[in-house]
């Protein structure tokens, strides 16, 4: 067996349990193992000689893993991101270690790499629902493992000190950019200003959703009054390394009574959003619960959060049901919300059927230019199932058109773009 | 009949192989094997291949069969993946994909997986070698 560079050990400085197997032949060639803290971890197989097999044992991230699962990245991806960024290249002979090199994964040989894209394959798995199990596990084990590494307050016991329900942004980073009792007034100043817009924000659409009406006729003053139900006040600082206690104002209306508590309806949606956020479909599913002022704030949050490569997470205690709401945000986990917002778009479909005449055609890009007899110009591409016949058209004849046109505007940016798509035709 | 492996069979805690799943069968199979298909893991189960541990008694038993895909395009599509994910599958079980022809007398056959995978075991008098020929060859 070829020598790897790395710290030579005697046995893995862990004991893991087998959960399941992501791909199998006739033996388990990539394999889900956890220990008692439901840490994951990856035993790939890669190399056998008469006596010895080789296997990479890395600890993974669950959501890693999770996305692997869900074929949103590659078996390449999985292993190219180990935790501390290094493998046990163990040798196993009669099921027992008999050697152990902690490497970096940059120091593997290519033979050990797989392609870049290998992707799930749900057939050649086994334990597949135990293994998603796991991942939920280690979703919460690494929260509660964050909170104690991060020193996280308990947001309930701070609640009751101060008799309210309360919110607590604790900012971490590896830089000099937050520091014990210390951070830079831009970060401060841009994270306080998008959570308290990210809070009004939610606000305006919770009210906007439970009204009944035209939802754009509002009454002097009553958006500010109710972006105020979002507000909060400045508790106190604490250096650890920089934890902001933020106290929801006391409403002076109340606008979902049948809601309880404005703060805590409030803070539920905020987190409802944040979760829903991390995955593009659920971000899709629940559109119409993100408004675009709620979206900019809440994509200027995560800017400041990957620009300056910040550790934040967000608690809300309420100290009368002593319930903690927490979402914690690093730089990946930013850069991923940040592309699914990218990929939010309104899309509106609407169908006119109209005569008129082709002003332009071509059969290679399949695109036309139509002019209506009431002068409207429509540019666009034929539908898939019209390609063929495209030669048949001319531009002398007047045709009657079935024109499919998407209307598409990008989340946060302003303008709508149209799009049209002649599905059907006939010669009038 | 006894199957080929009886003795490390009989001292498995479960039913191997289990008769309410594996029956006869009479049809055309493929195989992951080595170029050269004289090669003395061709055709050799995984449990004398790779000692390892396994999760339960069916697995192991398991390893003594032999793997067989039901069509070419599955075996061809599968061992590509295998490939790609553990480069070094290719110098353990082979680049290649052989297609033979199995009937009743040879052994048992186990239920299809949806990946087109089955598990056979063997009778006693069974030889593979020389009635399987290599269709694909991914190195080519």
């Amino acid at each position: 067996m070829r020598k790897i560079k790395g710290i030579e050990l005697n046995q893995l400085p862990f004991q893991i349990k087998w959960v399941g197997d992501l791909l199998r032949y006739d033996w388990p060639l990539i394999s889900v193992f956890k220990d008692d803290e439901n840490q994951i971890f990856i035993k790939s197989w890669v190399e056998s000689n008469d006596n010895i097999h080789r296997y990479l044992i890395f600890c993974a991230y669950g959501e890693d893993l999770d996305g692997f699962i869900n074929n949103k990245a590659s078996y390449f991806q999985l292993l190219n991101n180990p935790i501390n960024h290094s493998v046990f290249v163990t040798d196993f002979i009669s099921n027992k270690i008999s050697n152990c090199t902690l490497a970096n994964i940059s120091d593997l040989p290519y033979d050990y790499i797989p392609a870049t894209d290998t992707m799930f394959d749900i057939d050649e798995s086994k334990n597949l629902a135990d293994i998603k199990n796991e991942i939920q596990l280690n979703r919460l084990d690494t929260l509660s493992r964050s909170m104690r590494d991060n020193g996280l307050f308990d947001i309930v016991e701070e609640s009751a000190k101060v008799g309210s329900d309360l919110y607590n942004i604790h900012i971490k980073s590896k830089n000099k950019k937050v520091g014990f009792g210390v951070i830079q007034t831009s970060i401060l100043g841009s994270l306080l200003k998008s959570f308290s817009d990210i809070s009004a924000a939610t606000a305006l659409t919770m009210f906007d959703s439970r009204r009944s009406g035209d939802k754009t006729r509002r009454a002097k003053g009553e958006v500010a009054k109710v972006k105020s139900l979002g507000d909060t006040n400045f508790a106190y600082a604490k250096a650890a390394s920089f934890s902001i206690f933020l106290k929801p104002i006391k409403p002076t209306i109340e606008l979902f009574p049948e809601l309880g508590s404005e703060s805590k309806s409030i803070a539920n949606q905020i987190f409802y959003v944040f979760e829903k956020s991390t995955k593009i479909e659920d971000l899709k599913t629940n559109k119409i619960e993100l408004s675009d002022e709620l979206l900019s704030a809440y994509t200027s949050f995560l800017k400041t959060v990957k620009e300056n490569d910040i550790n934040v997470s967000v608690q809300y205690g309420d100290w009368v049901d002593k319930q903690v709401l927490r979402e914690a945000f690093d730089l990946k986990k930013a850069a991923t919300i940040l592309d699914n917002l990218d990929q939010l778009e309104i899309i509106e479909n609407k169908e006119t059927i109209t005569k008129g005449t082709f002003r332009a055609l071509d059969s290679i890009s399949n695109t036309f230019k139509f002019e209506s007899s009431n002068e409207e110009i429509f540019i666009g591409k034929f539908g898939e199932s019209l390609y063929g016949s495209i030669l048949n058209l001319n531009l002398k004849d007047l045709f009657e058109v079935a024109i499919n046109t998407a209307f598409e505007k990008k989340r946060g940016k302003t303008g709508i773009t149209e799009k049209h798509f002649i599905t059907h035709y006939k010669v009038i | 009949m006894s199957f080929k492996y009886q003795k490390e069979i009989d001292n498995l805690p479960c039913d191997c192989p289990d008769l309410s799943e594996f029956k006869p069968h009479n049809g055309q199979v493929f195989r992951f094997v080595h170029s050269n298909l004289n090669h003395p893991d061709n055709f050799k189960p995984v449990n004398f291949i790779e000692d390892r541990e396994h999760e339960d008694c069916k697995s192991k038993c398991a390893g003594y069969g032999l793997s067989f895909w039901m069509t070419k395009g599955k075996a061809e599509k599968k061992l590509t993946n295998f490939i790609k994910n553990a480069p070094n599958f290719a110098q353990r079980v082979g680049t290649c994909v052989a297609e033979g022809i199995i009937c009743q007398h040879d052994g048992l056959i186990g239920q299809k997986s949806g990946s087109g995978h089955v598990t056979f075991h063997e009778f006693e008098e069974t030889v593979f070698n020389n009635r399987f020929v290599i269709v694909t060859n991914l190195n080519q």
